[in-house]
Formats: C-alpha cells, sequence, structure tokens
C-alpha cells in the first residue's frame, strides 16, 4: 500500500506545524479594482481553513493567488515555501498544491483514468500508478475508471475533479465551491469525501457558500468582505459575529435607506407569470419548480444566499439560458420559447449582473442602443431625468465611469426599450452604501412609472422595504413567497445561513 | 481482470463494461500488427502495381502522411498550424541540398533533412507556442510567408529558380513508392505510441483544458515543444520524399500554403484529432480528385461542397462516423455472444 508521510501531523501536541500559507498584507488589483486588498493569513500544515463572504469579496481571487493562477499586486505571499511573485498554476501543482475547480472541467475525450494520469505525472515515474489508483479508490471513481469523462453526471465530475488533484499527492488542497449544485444526498457524500482528504492529513482552504460544508469541516473560518478580512475564528464564533450577520443581510436599520412611497395595490392581471420554472447549466439544475406572479407597478424582491439561484432564475426570465420547464408568460402571452432579445421587444428588460456595457462607446451610444422597435428617442428623456448625472456624463466612455454611474448607465439602457417589466440581476454588487440608495430610489421610482419590478438584491432589508412581494429561494426552491412585512429576521437567517445558525 | 468482475448475475450491467475492456485490451497490440502487415503486403506487391500505380500510391501516400503531421499538433494538441509548410520545404530543400553536396547514402540524407525540419520547429516553436488559439494560426502563417520571401530571394538555394534533385539520387517510381510505404507505416506507429504516452495524454489535456491542465502540473510549452517537433519532423520526411518524387524544387513548391490547407482539408474530413482519421480523409480527398480531375475548376467547388457538408453533418469527421458505427455494431452484439464466453473462461 501506499505510505505516504502524513505532513501534517494532526493533534499531534506540541509538534512545531510547519507554515504552508504565510500571507502578509496581500492584495491583488485588476485595473482600479482592489480585488485583495492587505490580507493576512496563516495557515499551518494539517489546518483545515474555511473562507467566507458576499459574492465579490475576492475569495476566488484569494484561492487563485493561493494557487499560483494569479499573481498579487503587492504584499508577501509565501505557499509551500515558494514566493508567489514568480510562480504559476503549473509550478505550484508540482510542489503539491492542488485546486478543485467550482465548475469541473474534466478533459472531455480522456477516460477517468486516464484524466488522473495527466496528474499523476507530477509524480516519480515509480509511484504513479500506486497514485493513480489509490486516487479512484478514494474518490469512489475506480468502478468507472475506464468511462470516458465527458459522459460523467455531475456529482462524478466533482468526485473525478478531486480524484485529480489527490493524484497530484497534494500537500495543500484548495476547494473551490466544490458543493455548488449538488443536492442534499449529494452533498453530504461529497462532504464525506472531502473529511477522508482531510483525515489523510492534508491542509485544506475550502472557499464555499454551503455553509453545510464549514459546520462539518472547517476548524477556522476567514470572512472577506470587499477584498479584505473581516474576521476570523472558528465556525461557532464567526457565527456569532453579529459583523457576519450584517453582510449577509445588510444593515439591520432599514429605516434610513428609501422605503416604499406608497402602497402599490396590485391591480389588472399579472404583467410577469412564471409557473414551474425550472433551468439549470449542463447537468446541474438550479433552479427548481420556481412560480411567481407580478402585477404593473409592483417590485418583487428575489432573495437567498449566494447559489440559491436568484441569477439563474433572472437570466431565465430574460432568456438568457433556456428554461428546463415550466412557463414564463408576459401579459398573459407565453414567452419562454422566445430568445433574449425578443423578449426585449415584447416588453421585459434585464440589467445584467456585472453591468455588461459597452466599454469603448460612450454613455449616449450605450443608451441608444438600449432604443428598441417599443421606444423612441424620447424614453431617453426620462432617463436622463431619472438620473441627471447622464447628461453630464453623455460623452465619456462607459468603461471609464465609476461603478455606480456604470450601473445607472446599465439601468437606462435596459429602460430605453420602454419595458413592461424590468429585472435587476444583484443591483447594488460591488458598490458603496450611498450609491445603492441613490440606485433604489431610481428602482422606486421607475416601479412609480408602472413598470413591474423583479430585484435580485444583496442587500436585504433594503430589498425588502421596497418590495410588494418577496420571493425567497434556498438551493434552487422557493421557501418563503409573500407579504416582506410577514418575513422574518429568523426566516432570513435560515435562508442565508443556514440550520445551525 | 475488469472482465470477471464477480457478478455474472447481472449481464444488463455487464455488457457494456466488458467489452470496453477487451477493445482496450486488445486494441493495442492490433494498432501496431495491423499497418505492419499492410505495408509490408503493400511493399511486397508494389512490383506489380505498374508504375503510374506506385506513383498515384506515393501521392496519396504523401497527404496522409502530411495530414498526419499537422494531425499531431493541430487535432491532438489543438493548436491550428497555418505553417507547416516550412517544414515540407526544409524537409525538401534540406535533401536536394545534401545530396548535391555530400555523397551520403539516402537513408542517412532522409533522417537529416527530417531532423533539419524538426530543428526548425524548435527554434521557431520557442516564440510560436507561446502563442494561443488564432494568434498562433497567423503566427505560423506570418513565419511561413516569411520564408518564402526568404527563399525567393537566397542565394544558396538559386533563389526562385529551380534547384535539381542529382540525377543519380532520384528512385524510380516503384522504389519510392516502397520507401513512402515504410516511412507512412513508421510514422503511423510513432504516432500511434505518442498519443497514448504520457506526453500524449498532457497534450489531449492541454487541448482539452489548459488551465485545467496547469492546474495539475502540465506545463504548456514543454509539453508542446516536442510534439511540435515530431510534427514537425514527419512534415520534414513528407517534404524530403516529395523533393525525390519531383527531382527538383522550386521556393513557390515546396513552401507552398497547399500543403498546410490540404492537411488541414484532410483532417477535417477524416477527423480531427483521430488515430486513423488523416488516413481515411486522405483517400477520400485524393479519389475525390482523382475523379474530378477532369472537371477543371468544379473540381475545387466540389471538393469546398464536400467539406462543408462533412462540417455541417459529421463535424467529428469520417472515422467519428465509423467509430460510432463499431461502438453500435459492439454493443448490440455481444447480448448472445460475449457472457456465453465470459461464463465457459
Amino acid at each position: 500500500m501506499e505510505t505516504k508521510q502524513h505532513s501534517g501531523t494532526r493533534g499531534a501536541a506540541a509538534a512545531p506545524r510547519t507554515s504552508l500559507i504565510h500571507a502578509a498584507g496581500v492584495t491583488k488589483t485588476f485595473g482600479g479594482v482592489k480585488a485583495v486588498s492587505g490580507i493576512d493569513l496563516d495557515v499551518h500544515e494539517g489546518e483545515v481553513v474555511g473562507i467566507m463572504g458576499p459574492n465579490g469579496a475576492g475569495k476566488s481571487t484569494f484561492l487563485s493567488l493561493l494557487a499560483g493562477a494569479q499573481r498579487p499586486t503587492s504584499g508577501e505571499l509565501v505557499v509551500a515555501g515558494r514566493s508567489m511573485r514568480s510562480a504559476d498554476r503549473a509550478a505550484m501543482a508540482r510542489l503539491g498544491v492542488g485546486l478543485a475547480h467550482q465548475i469541473p472541467k474534466p478533459f472531455r475525450r480522456l477516460t477517468v483514468r486516464e484524466n488522473v494520469r495527466v496528474a499523476a505525472q507530477t509524480a516519480p515515474r515509480a509511484r504513479r500508478r500506486d497514485l493513480v489508483e489509490k486516487a479512484l479508490e478514494m474518490s469512489g471513481m475506480a468502478a468507472k475508471a475506464d468511462n470516458p469523462a465527458g459522459e460523467l453526471g455531475l456529482l462524478e465530475m466533482k468526485r473525478l475533479e478531486l480524484a485529480r488533484v489527490l493524484a497530484l499527492d497534494p500537500k495543500l488542497v484548495l476547494l473551490d465551491e466544490v458543493a455548488a449544485g449538488l443536492n442534499t444526498r449529494d452533498l453530504d457524500e461529497l462532504i464525506a469525501l472531502v473529511a477522508l482528504i482531510r483525515d489523510e492529513g492534508r491542509t485544506l482552504v475550502i472557499v464555499e457558500h454551503v455553509q453545510e460544508v464549514f459546520h462539518q469541516l472547517a476548524e477556522r473560518i476567514v470572512v472577506l468582505e470587499w477584498g479584505q478580512k473581516l474576521t476570523e475564528g472558528s465556525p461557532a464564533e464567526v457565527a456569532a459575529d453579529p459583523r457576519v450577520v450584517e453582510i449577509y443581510l445588510g444593515e439591520s436599520s432599514a429605516a434610513d435607506g428609501p422605503a416604499r412611497r406608497a402602497p402599490r395595490p396590485a391591480g389588472g392581471p399579472a404583467r410577469l407569470t412564471a409557473t414551474g420554472l425550472t433551468a439549470g447549466y449542463g447537468q446541474a439544475t438550479v433552479l427548481h419548480d420556481v412560480d411567481l406572479e407580478l402585477h404593473a407597478g409592483q417590485v418583487l424582491a428575489v432573495l437567498g444566499a449566494n447559489g440559491a439561484g436568484k441569477s439563474t432564475l433572472a437570466k431565465s426570465l430574460a432568456g438568457m439560458i433556456p428554461i428546463r420547464s415550466g412557463t414564463v408568460s408576459l401579459d398573459g402571452a407565453p414567452i419562454d420559447q422566445l430568445s433574449s432579445f425578443q423578449r426585449v421587444r415584447k416588453g421585459l428588460a434585464l440589467v445584467p449582473e456585472g453591468r455588461r456595457l459597452f466599454a469603448d462607446l460612450t454613455v449616449r451610444e450605450n443608451l441608444e442602443l438600449g432604443v428598441g422597435a417599443r421606444s423612441t428617442h424620447q424614453s431617453l428623456d426620462r432617463i436622463h431625468e431619472l438620473f441627471p448625472k447622464l447628461t453630464e456624463l453623455s460623452g465619456r466612455a462607459a468603461g471609464a465611469l465609476s461603478g455606480g454611474e456604470q450601473q445607472m448607465v446599465a439601468i437606462g439602457r435596459a429602460l430605453a426599450s420602454e419595458p413592461k417589466v424590468i429585472v435587476f440581476d444583484e443591483l447594488s454588487l460591488g458598490l458603496a452604501p450611498v450609491v445603492v440608495d441613490r440606485l433604489l430610489e431610481a428602482v422606486d421610482e421607475i416601479a412609480a412609472w408602472g413598470t413591474a419590478v423583479v430585484l435580485i438584491e444583496q442587500n436585504v432589508h433594503r430589498a425588502l422595504a421596497l418590495a410588494d412581494e418577496a420571493l425567497v429561494l434556498r438551493q434552487g426552491r422557493v421557501v418563503f413567497r409573500g407579504d416582506p412585512a410577514a418575513f422574518s429576521d429568523e426566516a432570513l437567517r435560515l435562508a442565508y445561513l443556514g440550520t445551525d445558525l | 481482470m475488469t472482465t470477471s468482475a464477480g457478478s455474472g448475475t447481472k449481464p444488463d450491467v455487464l455488457r457494456g463494461a466488458p467489452a470496453g475492456g477487451r477493445r482496450r485490451r486488445v486494441a493495442p497490440a492490433a494498432r501496431y500488427i495491423i499497418p505492419l502487415v499492410v505495408g509490408l503486403a503493400a511493399i511486397l506487391l508494389a512490383d506489380a502495381m505498374g508504375r503510374s500505380l506506385a506513383n498515384q500510391g506515393t501521392e496519396l501516400l504523401l497527404l496522409a502522411l502530411l495530414a498526419l503531421s499537422w494531425n499531431v499538433i493541430g487535432g491532438y494538441g489543438g493548436l491550428f498550424s497555418l505553417g507547416h509548410q516550412v517544414f515540407v520545404g526544409v524537409g525538401g530543400y534540406a535533401l536536394i541540398v545534401i545530396l548535391s553536396h555530400t555523397d551520403l547514402p539516402l537513408p542517412l540524407v532522409l533522417i537529416t533533412a527530417a531532423l533539419l525540419s524538426a530543428l526548425t520547429g524548435v527554434v521557431l516553436g520557442y516564440p510560436m507556442l507561446r502563442l494561443r488559439g488564432p494568434y498562433f494560426a497567423i503566427g505560423t502563417l506570418g513565419v511561413a510567408l516569411a520564408v518564402l520571401a526568404w527563399m525567393l530571394n537566397w542565394p544558396f538555394t538559386k533563389a526562385s529558380q529551380s534547384y535539381p534533385l542529382p540525377m543519380s539520387d532520384s528512385l524510380g517510381f516503384t522504389e519510392l513508392f516502397q520507401l513512402t510505404v515504410a516511412i507512412a507505416v513508421l510514422a503511423l506507429l510513432a504516432i500511434t505510441a505518442l498519443v497514448s504516452s504520457p506526453l500524449g495524454l498532457r497534450l489531449v489535456a492541454l487541448r482539452d483544458d489548459e488551465f485545467g491542465a496547469a492546474s495539475l502540473g502540465v506545463r504548456r510549452v514543454r509539453t508542446l515543444l516536442p510534439v511540435w517537433a515530431v510534427s514537425g519532423f514527419l512534415a520534414g520526411l513528407v517534404g524530403a520524399l516529395f523533393a525525390l518524387q519531383q527531382g527538383s524544387l522550386t521556393p513557390t513548391s515546396a513552401f507552398s500554403i497547399q500543403f498546410v490547407l490540404d492537411a488541414i482539408v484532410v483532417c477535417v474530413i477524416g477527423g480531427v484529432g483521430t488515430l486513423y482519421g488523416p488516413l481515411i480523409g486522405a483517400v477520400v480527398v485524393f479519389a475525390l480528385r482523382q475523379y474530378t480531375a477532369d472537371f477543371g475548376e468544379w473540381a475545387m467547388l466540389i471538393e469546398a461542397l464536400v467539406v462543408i457538408l462533412v462540417v455541417r453533418l459529421a463535424p467529428e469527421g469520417l472515422w467519428g462516423i465509423f467509430g460510432r458505427l463499431i461502438r453500435a455494431l459492439r454493443r448490440g452484439r455481444p447480448a448472445g455472444a460475449v457472457p456465453q464466453k465470459e461464463g465457459t473462461s
């Protein structure tokens, strides 16, 4: 049998543990954006460390720095004894740093075993066969070893992803949201497998949205927000920290934010209806059986933790991804078979996550591109009234604007088609609170025009204050739908932070 | 082994697996033996073929060999080279120049010419293999055009004039055919070994997911460079054999972009990134060109139409269709036959 020296001396008292990760002031900027900012972290051999934080907090970026997939802009980062200023991904893999990706991408035309063999080539020739067989065995893929990797199911692909990492005989295993997209039973199996890897004494750094993974595996959790380390501690300590609760749920005092001006009664027939909406990517079904109904002038807040299926809902409403089953209709007419641009013509516009502006075009050009068959250039006047700032920015390139200004352009572009329904996907993502308030006021005004609004928003309390109806997703299913006022903080915590919190 | 699996009570579950397992164990030996037998037969029968048929056979095999060469890097490596004519030209000119200036035996000269071609690949590979996707294609095309321009002006190789093969070194049609068969068979065997080697695995891994491959410790240039050199070596052999067949070279004949275009068309029709696709493709393209030879410009149109049809209807090429048929037959057949065999053993 394999006689790998357990590098980690788990539980061995007093033995000084070697440092596997030493980060001091690690910063990574993309353009002007600080994705990771001044992070200090030390991880010793045999530890299991979890990294959590909201979308855009810099978790995946930090992990890719640890893996050598990207290089830090500044700060000191030493992983497995190697300075990350010069390391690349292949070199780090050869040093025993394994990275399991969020979306497993096996080498499709190779068999499962061949996939694993690629990784084992980093080991001396004599050990390769053992490494491959052991990795297959541990990951439970031995029975499927000769199957083409392209024909595997999602859980099997995730197992293969871990098998490939194991075949590197890694000292340090980095897991990037490996639990994403799995159902509860598969999740348990995956957690059991990760626990097995931990029990071999390997060091683990886990980035995860699915809280169950942390509760069962991590000894220490680092919470990131805005690229910075917010706090660090045991799972229990972190869960009890009010700041952590706040970053997931937004500020608890909604009073100072914009609120509904007046109740907007649901008048007339439904604008947008969805029944039994089911959608996903590849083999993962992300959204199960969602029903919703929205009237003119109403705001529907869609809430839920990261990975709950919010953006998938937005995309399937807007026709960016095909739906698996169910119906979507606008003013009673089915639109689920229409392509996204046809839906825009019918009156359903999307403000996509990340804005997706045409960076080299000016603000005016971006807005004019939004003017469609149903609208005229007069629609632009209304947009300039809504965001007067856009008038002065008119000739600037959209790519040169600040995040908040860009979001205004994105909203304006969607409004230029004079939609009956507008879908905001992560409206405030990565924006400062002041800007968010301004944007939410605009949402309120847009609803007052009689537009039906689907609002996907991380700032839960603010979103609920604006909404006429709330829809809460958890692991792709609707767990609450109804009056936002009836939705308690307890229910929110359950939806966002899991049962144990 | 996989065939026993211990549970003969569940033939339904087992039906797929042993077929796959057996295929995997039997095939490697057959993959080497069958080409050797076919090649040997062709060499022995060459005398009976007559000069014209032998010459056609040589042309067919050169097309196949060229496609095999391109397929190693373009198909298995996913690097769309538009510069393979450089290897052909270097191989061809190297052969003629060496034969003109020395008395070395032909086999040695052939190998030297191909090695020079591979060396060209190594030198070009260092900058070129850092490029990806369309940049690699354009980069290699640019290099090829630059080399052609150089050759048209280089007095050492008689610039744009024809450079003749010394009369004493020219081969008869039959001899040349036999030589080409031998080289083509060895090339096929070498590629068979390469693609199932650890290097071949790394190559396919890089093609399927470059970042994933890097995550498993695969170093891109280090993996691609030897494969690129092998591809250059094989294309250099094509050039050398082409020189022997033609009897003389000009830069525009030896460094013609038509070489790489032919290679791509053959691979696309036969199956890019498959072991035997280039062979099937070469046969189809060659036959097509024979039949449409009298149609003038219509011939090109017909060939283009065939390429479009294949891309549209069988994106994995003719070998892909063939492979699917075989798998379907295998799946259908063993219902009665195979489990019985297992029961007795």
